[in-house]
């Protein structure tokens, strides 16, 4: 049933591909628009960069996140799940799967441009980077699905979902960002693998949460 | 309401009849009250309980970035249904043509048709219609009575919402009026 | 009936105030343990309490949450907004008592200190919630959102501190606390837990009384 879900997202984006080319180009202009202000100094750039990649990833998140839930909203399209006899934690999860799999695939798209326009060194290893992605993006994610299922039905979802996101994933910010620097300056993991651990458990808690609670969600 | 029984749900606008029809799905929560179908409460928190019933919602209920085929294997596969007739079921409801068309491409009227057509595949015991004429032309109408008839035929219990209460009293056993409070 | 018609409430009521009178009265009598600071020193019996409060009524929040998404019972919905608005004005109360007590001891008006890093992310999820109370659309989905968003910010307390402690590691939690404590003199543990206490009872009667009010609401 996971699948059948996931496969439906999928399907939907693959024939329109409005969600990721809409979270690449609004992640390339953003990143315009930061190195065109930072071009002051670009020492500095590279103590920013790896908070600036991560605002990049959040405010990007959001935008696919909106558009993810939106699939389910226009038409009642969801009320073809509300009504069958699906366990509503799955439809969660799924959603949890298929935001991972959209932003992921947004921000290969939009690193590569990151790195040149911002001059950066490519130089860390790739896997380690991958794995910060993966978790950052989940941890980001699992509680971004949360609250879009949250204004799925409520007024403002606009609004809302940033101003519910951004203060609670604060920590994956942090976390993230810590990461990401420590990487950048080519530290050992083991120097950094706290942070991971705040990503990972992150992810871990706050996907339970959704898991439990996102039936009380969807119902009317 | 007993079983196999036909029954029409009229009432003005904001009397609940389709708030009803949605905590009967179990779309909706329920503040107070039960709803019992058979031996087992309705209950949001038991997916099992919606098993055998199908809402078929004024508002659509598809997806519009998927085709009218892709649409019917979705949600066929939400009730464990691997029913390979769609096909034929879509000529049923004179929408072959429109197989591979988007729904949201599609008229009212097609759309009042596929909904039909996701009723005749599930195959449920009961079912739910909220304003099942809207939108259909008179070959539609034709179409939707034939079908009530053999549903009908096959004992399944009905609960049809309509404004139109002359269409409900040639067409249910008996009607229900829901007065605002 | 009115809510201080009742006997008991006016008992509350009237302990509430002696208790905060004798309160205000010490702290603003006391001599200042550090002279550097002047009289500003003595906020710490009240940011500190204060803070103490406002974390409880938001633990309060999430447990009226869990109790209202599994028991569905309004009353707990009622209780849950009545702890969230309590619990914000304690918040914002912690956050502009920090700073007075900032300046002094470290020379800036915002440390990020963990924990007033922690309330300042609190109260911006709870402002959040509001919106969301107030523009979430109907009343008995927004009831379960906010119970949703409660139970989150609560869930991510430990994340949030854990981070922000870790992020600044060079910034210390509270260096100026032991100057007040030595343990030849016990006095100001009393004054501080005095402080808490009163406190407990005032949030306690506002809670209440909220409480009545939004029952009284619905009732009608």
């Amino acid at each position: 049933m996971l699948i059948h879900f996931i496969l439906k997202d999928l399907k939907i984006e693959w024939r329109s591909k409005e969600i990721i080319t809409s979270m690449f180009i609004f992640g390339l202009s953003i990143t315009l628009i930061f190195a065109l202000a930072f071009q002051v100094a670009p020492m500095l750039i590279r103590t920013f960069a790896p908070g600036l990649l991560w605002v990049v990833i959040l405010f990007t998140s959001v935008l696919g996140l909106n558009r993810l839930f939106s699939l389910e909203r226009e038409e009642h399209a969801m009320w073809s799940w509300t009504s069958a006899p699906v366990d509503r934690g799955t439809v969660y999860i799924s959603k949890v799967i298929s935001a991972l799999l959209f932003v992921l695939m947004s921000e290969i798209l939009f690193i590569v441009p990151f790195f040149i326009f911002l001059n950066l060194p490519a130089n860390f290893s790739f896997f380690q980077f991958a794995l910060i992605l993966f978790l950052g993006t989940g941890a980001i994610v699992s509680v971004g699905c949360l609250i879009s299922g949250i204004t799925l039905q409520a007024g403002l979802r606009d609004v809302l979902i940033p101003i519910l996101l951004f203060p609670s994933a604060s920590p994956v910010a942090i976390a993230a960002t810590k990461c990401t620097g420590s990487l950048f300056d080519q530290k050992p993991m083991t120097e950094w693998n706290f942070w991971l651990l705040i990503l990972g458990s992150f992810f871990v808690i706050f996907g339970m949460f959704g898991y439990l609670v996102f039936n009380r969600i969807v119902e009317e | 309401m007993e079983s196999g029984e036909k029954i029409g749900l009229s009432g003005p606008n904001g009397s609940g009849k389709t708030t009803l029809l949605k905590m009967i799905s179990g779309i909706m929560s329920i503040d107070s009250g039960k709803i019992r179908i058979g031996e087992n409460d309705v209950n949001p928190d038991e997916p099992d309980t919606r098993k055998n019933l199908y809402y078929l919602g004024h508002s659509v209920g598809l997806y519009p970035g998927l085709t009218g085929y892709e649409n019917l294997t979705f949600i066929s596969g939400l009730y464990g249904k691997m029913n390979p007739n769609i096909s034929n079921v879509l000529i049923k409801v004179r929408l072959d043509s429109a197989h591979d068309k988007l729904v949201k491409f599609y008229s009212q009227g097609m759309l009042q048709r596929l909904k039909l057509a996701t009723a005749i595949i599930l195959d449920p015991d009961i079912l739910l219609l909220d304003e099942p004429l809207t939108g259909l032309d008179v070959d539609g109408i034709k179409l939707f009575e034939s079908v009530i008839v053999e549903w009908n035929e096959l004992r399944k219990t009905m609960i049809i919402v309509s404004h139109n209460s002359d269409w409900l009293r040639t067409n249910t056993d008996r009607i229900i009026e829901l007065k605002q409070c | 009936m009115p809510f201080f018609n009742h006997r008991n409430n006016l008992i509350h009521a009237a302990i509430a105030i002696v208790l905060s009178a004798i309160n205000i009265y010490i702290v603003l009598s006391l001599e200042p343990p550090n002279l550097a600071q002047g009289i500003f020193g003595n906020i710490f019996y009240i940011h500190v309490p204060v803070a103490w409060t406002a974390f409880l009524l938001y633990l309060g929040v999430m447990i009226s949450g869990v109790l209202f998404l599994t028991k569905k019972n309004k009353v707990w919905d009622h209780r849950g907004l009545a702890f969230a608005e309590v619990g914000t004005i304690f918040m914002f109360l912690v956050l502009t008592t920090g700073p007075i007590w900032a300046k002094p001891a470290w020379g800036i008006f915002w440390p990020w200190e963990p924990r007033l890093t922690t309330s300042l992310i609190l109260f911006l999820i709870f402002l959040g919630y509001f919106m969301l109370r107030e523009f979430g659309g109907n009343p008995e989905q927004v009831s379960r959102y906010a119970a949703v968003v409660g139970i989150l910010a609560f869930l991510d307390v430990p994340l949030i501190f854990l981070s922000v402690k870790f992020w600044l590691p060079e910034m210390q939690s509270h260096p100026q606390v032991g100057q007040y404590f030595d343990s030849a003199n016990p006095l100001p543990t009393y004054f501080l837990i005095f402080s808490f206490l009163s406190l407990l009872v005032v949030s306690s009667l506002m809670i209440r009384l909220r409480t009545n009010i939004l029952s009284v609401k619905e009732a009608n």
